[in-house]
């Protein structure tokens, strides 16, 4: 059990990885002028480690994937921007993954997640230019995060449908 | 809306939309005063331009205005009210007080009117590209 959960920890940081490196090839922030608007497709990863993995493993394959991506292609601020906005978005997802079914659904718990991930980002990106008026991108950025929040619940629910078919 | 129902949503998903909705419009309400730029109070009387002054934070004035009946003006930071009249119907009192540009309040009676127009929008408040 130990040995399988240590290989899902790897494949899914993989998986991460490549999904942040497919969405830098949809240039969504040329259609779309506001820094730091993005696919958000890593954000389904983070969804199916909390569903099918412990909390601290989940944490753990964000801070790996957000580190070796800004190794592999960003800055000390994207960095930062994308530590602050990913954890943020994971504490909130694994606050509200215990009501689900009754209260939330998986999509509405990945909306959730995305839209912390706003405001993490624009957080972050307060402290780091010590500028209240970054946060006037907020509101734009968490109606993308509706948009993108649902497409990723979307996919991570039916990964997740597929996968207990095969009983895996 | 057969793809609404396919989403298999529960009570709490709409809450998580409605709140992530609250906060883009709070977040935006914040900002909207500030792109207007600086708000200019113009003060005519016998459609003569008599004192144009830009709205200010802690800008205290009055200003007496004479003619048929004798208005008094005041302006407060960004407001500008008329806060005493002789003239009859008082009209230009119970205007009450201008905030936005685009508003107005007349004295007939005295021929005066008081207008807030906008001035040039301030092109440096969100400066292209700030979160890079």
């Amino acid at each position: 059990m130990n040995a399988k959960r240590t290989a899902l920890c790897g494949l899914l940081t993989a998986l991460a990885l490549v999904l942040s490196l497919a969405e830098r090839m949809f240039p969504l922030s040329a259609a779309i002028p506001i820094p730091g608007i993005k696919l958000g497709l890593a954000n389904v990863v983070t969804l199916f480690a909390l569903t099918r993995l412990r909390r601290r493993d989940a944490a753990a394959i964000l801070l790996v994937r957000v580190t070796l991506a800004s190794v592999f292609m960003g800055s000390v601020t994207s960095f930062l921007f994308a530590l602050f906005g990913g954890l943020l978005a994971l504490a909130v997802m694994a606050l509200l993954l215990p009501l689900r079914g009754r209260w939330f659904s998986l999509v509405g718990i990945s909306i959730a997640g995305a839209a912390a991930h706003n405001i993490g980002q624009i957080g972050a990106a307060m402290l780091v230019l010590r500028s209240a008026y970054v946060a006037a991108y907020l509101p734009l950025l968490l109606l993308s995060a509706l948009a993108m929040g649902l497409a990723t619940g979307v996919v991570c629910r039916t990964a997740l449908e597929h996968l207990e078919k095969i009983s895996f | 809306m057969s793809w609404l129902r396919s989403l298999r949503l529960r009570p709490g998903d709409l809450a998580i939309v409605a709140l992530v909705l609250l906060i883009a419009g709070g977040v935006a309400l914040c900002f909207l005063p500030r792109t207007g730029g600086t708000v200019y109070a113009e003060i005519y009387q016998d459609d003569v331009l008599i004192k144009r002054v830009a709205l200010a934070d802690g800008l205290r004035e009055t200003l007496t205005i004479e003619g048929a009946a004798v208005n008094e003006i005041c302006i407060d930071g960004q407001t500008v009210c008329f806060s005493e009249s002789t003239c009859p119907d008082q009209v230009c009192v119970r205007s009450g007080l201008l905030t936005r540009a685009g508003q107005t309040a007349v004295c007939l009676p005295n021929r005066v009117i008081v207008r807030l127009t906008g001035g040039e929008p301030e092109v440096d408040i969100i400066a292209g590209g700030a979160a890079r």
